[in-house]
């Protein structure tokens, strides 16, 4: 007896009398290509993502420390992406499939005060391991120097790590300026985002 | 006779009488389920998107929706006069405005862009201008909408010498990803 590719059965003469054992055999070969093809299908259709903003604006960042923000985060969007049980102060999420992610994060910003002229505001956005304290995967900074004297200022950043499936990812904002006027503040609507973007597997292939 | 988990093919077991109507079921369970996967490919390969020309000039002082003029676009609703993107179902969707500097104003003092969604403002970028030094201007991200969700771009700017500003670029929006 022979195969397809995808497991078929293909029956021969001295097969003969297993009709019934063929085609129960080709139902579940068929089935179960199909199933891999949707899978397939499923990275890009049902694309493994996530949202969390910051609920809670975060005020009196004073110059030249560098602060991470927002210990507190609400989902706003997960698709087939595990947040932990302490997402909420502690953003790390367990991530389905192998490959290549982007992330990134965005912070509505205004001062207290005076700004000092040309004050620099740097926002970083870090993908680590799970612990926190693990290898860097992932980073993407923001960097701005304004010369206006108040107002919103907001950054965003986007960069991407690759990660294996079921490994876990911390994500967070960073953030430090050179406003020595006054502090900064940066209010609610924060947004941390990753999403999957490739498998990576056609990055260098032939 | 038993059928597959998920597709629902329906198959003999050994000892089973094979007759051609049970040919005639196999065959129809197993184009039924190649319709559903094609289905998916569909999707996949024809998600909703809208990408529109932004060409319009805008007032000093004035946060203002930018109109849009041409655009391709599919799935997504367009109202060009409105400067109007309205998503077709619930997910996330990857939406992004560019603005060019064309004036090369030396009189600009701020620009500022945001993306809103239902008139909220989700993404915002504010640049101080020095008059010498004129870059373009984008900001984009990543939104979750539900569906029928409106999307739009604003522009607003400083200026202590002009009243009309020019606006040219992009704003788009593609889905990215459904719950």
């Amino acid at each position: 007896m022979s195969y397809t590719e995808h497991g078929l059965w293909c029956g021969t003469d001295q097969d003969y009398g297993a009709t019934a054992l063929i085609m129960q055999h080709d139902a579940l070969a068929i089935e179960a290509a199909l199933d891999s093809i949707s899978d397939s299908l499923d990275l890009y259709y049902a694309r493994p993502s996530v949202v969390l903003t910051g609920t809670v604006a975060q005020t009196g960042i004073a110059a030249n420390t560098t602060t991470t923000l927002f210990p507190t985060w609400a989902a706003t969007y997960v698709n087939s992406v595990t947040l932990n049980a302490t997402f909420a102060v502690n953003p790390t999420i367990t991530l389905p499939r192998t490959g290549i992610y982007r992330f990134g994060g965005y912070m509505p910003m205004t001062a207290s005060g005076a700004i000092t002229a040309l004050s620099d505001r740097v926002m970083t956005v870090t993908a680590t391991g799970a612990a926190f304290t693990a290898p860097l995967l992932g980073t993407a900074s923001y960097r701005t120097r304004e010369t206006s004297t108040g107002g919103e200022r907001l950054s965003a950043s986007a960069g991407r790590f690759y990660a294996e499936a079921g490994s876990g990812v911390r994500l967070a904002i960073t953030f430090s300026h050179g406003n020595v006027a006054s502090t900064m503040n940066v209010g609610t609507g924060a947004l941390l985002w990753c999403y999957y973007d490739t498998s990576g597997v056609e990055i260098g292939s032939a | 006779m038993p059928d597959t988990p998920i597709y629902g093919i329906t198959y003999p077991c050994v000892g089973d009488v094979i007759d051609p109507a049970d040919f005639a079921t196999f065959a129809a369970d197993v184009e039924a389920a190649l319709v559903a996967v094609d289905a998916e490919a569909t999707a996949v390969l024809q998600a909703p998107y809208a990408r529109c020309n932004v060409v319009s000039a805008t007032a000093q002082g004035v946060q203002t929706t930018l109109a849009l003029t041409t655009f391709n676009s599919r799935g997504i609703g367009v109202n060009p006069g409105a400067g109007t993107l309205t998503v077709p179902t619930a997910g996330l969707y990857f939406v992004s405005l560019v603005l060019q500097n064309v004036n090369q104003n030396p009189t600009m003092t701020s620009r500022q862009v945001t993306l809103r969604r239902n008139g909220v403002d989700i993404y915002l970028h504010k640049q101080s201008t020095d008059g010498t030094l004129f870059p373009n201007i984008q900001v984009s991200g990543p939104i979750p909408c539900a569906a029928a969700a409106v999307l739009t771009a604003t522009s607003l700017w400083t200026s202590s010498g002009v009243a009309l500003n020019s606006e040219v670029g992009s704003f788009s929006a593609v889905l990215l990803a459904t719950p």
